[in-house]
């Protein structure tokens, strides 16, 4: 039964359509999550041919200030660090990197944002971490004690790192497997999708570049997130009455949409991985 | 060394925060010993959830969050930040439509408009009069105890720089 799990996997990797050349649906996806906020910036800026939308904190260092906060700081001593690692590992530059993850069928990383926009192509040659880079930065990738060594973390990273065609189904199969009992029962999509991204455990891909709206297939939005807001619309109506927080995230969701829309990206409310299922 | 309630990244525009019980500096390696509890806050609701690594935490300053680091340069107690996390996310947009006494901030830090062209806003003042709404808002935070503590602290400050007439009544 491992073996026709491992190759139920393997087919959620290569997600081949009931068509010669199309995809199913549930098949591994890239995915990057956005706040409602960020949305209306990311479709303006959109616009062009070679629009840079989506920043890295090395484009941020470079921005104007948001409300409440400082003038943009340079990008962390510790984050320059696992990015000279990933460099020597990978050989992709910080400034080119930019960092998403593997799903399948859900909405993604909702701490990092309850938009997730899902890439059309994910690319053959894009790398992979079997976790977050930033692990490498703490026990027990890292060690207990003394200072942090960017030979220590490339050493980390080139564990733990493998090529999207090569080894994606490889790394999928193991980190299913170890997250859940493999029975004599065949695991479902649905189980091996909350396998690959599930609450705060995921895949890193190292995407090199930007994008802009014009790479984005669709954008998915959690149930919870989409009852939240259905139930905070309600209340505007019927009472009681939200608070401010509610009426200002609510409207943050649909300008966000509205600018979505204009880019002719649909929104499509799937469920939740992790705690908010 | 002050152990407390401290911001490890944010975006206050879009409301999320991640908090952590730790040193005020983050390049030392105590802030991110093992066992610290990390929490993650978010609009609208701003309740905190415990999430497993400060890890995940840092891994949100690769894109639209923040960098570890004082929200307002005239805060004297840096947890007061989280707080004003909170009260960030109300004051980002247009707040004409809201009710002054549901939405002290917005009076006073308008917009981005206003803050490029002012660029002198006061993070202390702005705190003071989003205390109401905080502190009706937010009771279920696990660190209020903390913020209140550095509330009063700063009330005594101010007490004791501007005269008897306590600024803010606690």
């Amino acid at each position: 039964m491992a073996t026709a799990n491992g190759e139920a996997i393997d087919g959620i990797v290569k997600d081949l359509g009931p068509d010669p050349g199309s995809r199913a649906g549930g098949g591994t996806r890239v995915v990057f999550n956005m706040s409602n906020e960020n949305i209306p910036a990311f479709c303006e800026m959109s616009t062009g041919a070679g629009a840079k939308a989506y920043l890295n904190a090395y484009d941020r260092a470079n921005r104007t200030p948001r409300v409440g906060e400082d003038p943009p700081k340079p990008v962390s001593e510790r984050r320059r660090m696992v990015d000279s690692a990933i460099e020597a590992a990978t050989g992709i530059k910080p400034e080119d990197l930019y960092f998403g993850a593997v799903e399948v069928n859900g909405s993604g990383m909702r701490f990092y944002g309850d938009y997730s926009l899902v890439m059309k192509v994910s690319r053959a040659e894009e790398w992979l971490l079997d976790r977050n880079s930033w692990d490498v930065a703490r026990t027990p990738l890292s060690p207990k004690t003394g200072p942090l060594s960017v030979t220590q973390m490339t050493q980390s990273i080139r564990a733990i790192a493998g090529k999207c065609a090569e080894h994606l189904g490889h790394m999928l199969v193991v980190k299913t497997f170890t997250s859940m009992r493999v029975s004599h029962r065949r695991l479902t999509t649905g189980q091996i999708s909350n396998a690959v991204l599930n609450d705060e455990d995921y895949l890193e891909v190292l995407r090199v570049g930007s994008f802009s709206a014009r790479d984005v297939a669709e954008v998915r939005t959690s149930a919870t997130e989409a009852a939240r807001e259905a139930s905070i619309a309600d209340r505007e109506r019927n009472g009681p009455k939200p608070s401010p927080a509610e009426l200002q995230w609510r409207e943050r969701r649909l300008e966000a949409e509205r600018a979505l829309g204009k880019m002719n990206i649909e929104v499509r409310v799937v469920t939740a991985p992790g705690r908010i299922r | 060394v002050t152990i407390a309630w401290r911001i490890d990244t944010f975006d206050a525009r879009s409301g999320y925060a991640f908090t952590s019980r730790r040193i005020a500096d983050l390049d030392s390696p105590s802030a991110l010993a093992d066992g610290i509890d990390t929490f993650f806050i978010e609009a609208p609701h701003f309740i905190p959830e415990r999430v497993s690594s400060q890890a995940i935490a840092f891994g949100a300053a690769r894109a639209s969050c923040n960098a570890p680091g004082k929200i307002g340069s005239a805060l004297r107690e840096q947890t007061l930040e989280l707080a004003l996390f909170a009260a960030c996310y109300l004051n980002a947009s247009d707040v004409d439509r809201w009710e002054a006494d549901n939405f002290p901030v917005g009076r006073y830090w308008h917009n981005d408009k206003t803050l490029e062209k002012e660029n002198s806003y006061n993070a202390l003042s702005a705190l003071k009069l989003a205390l109401p709404w905080i502190r009706r808002s937010l009771p279920h935070y696990a660190f209020a105890s903390t913020v209140e503590e550095a509330i009063a602290s700063t009330a005594r400050q101010e007490r004791q720089a501007d005269g008897p007439e306590p600024i803010i009544a606690l």
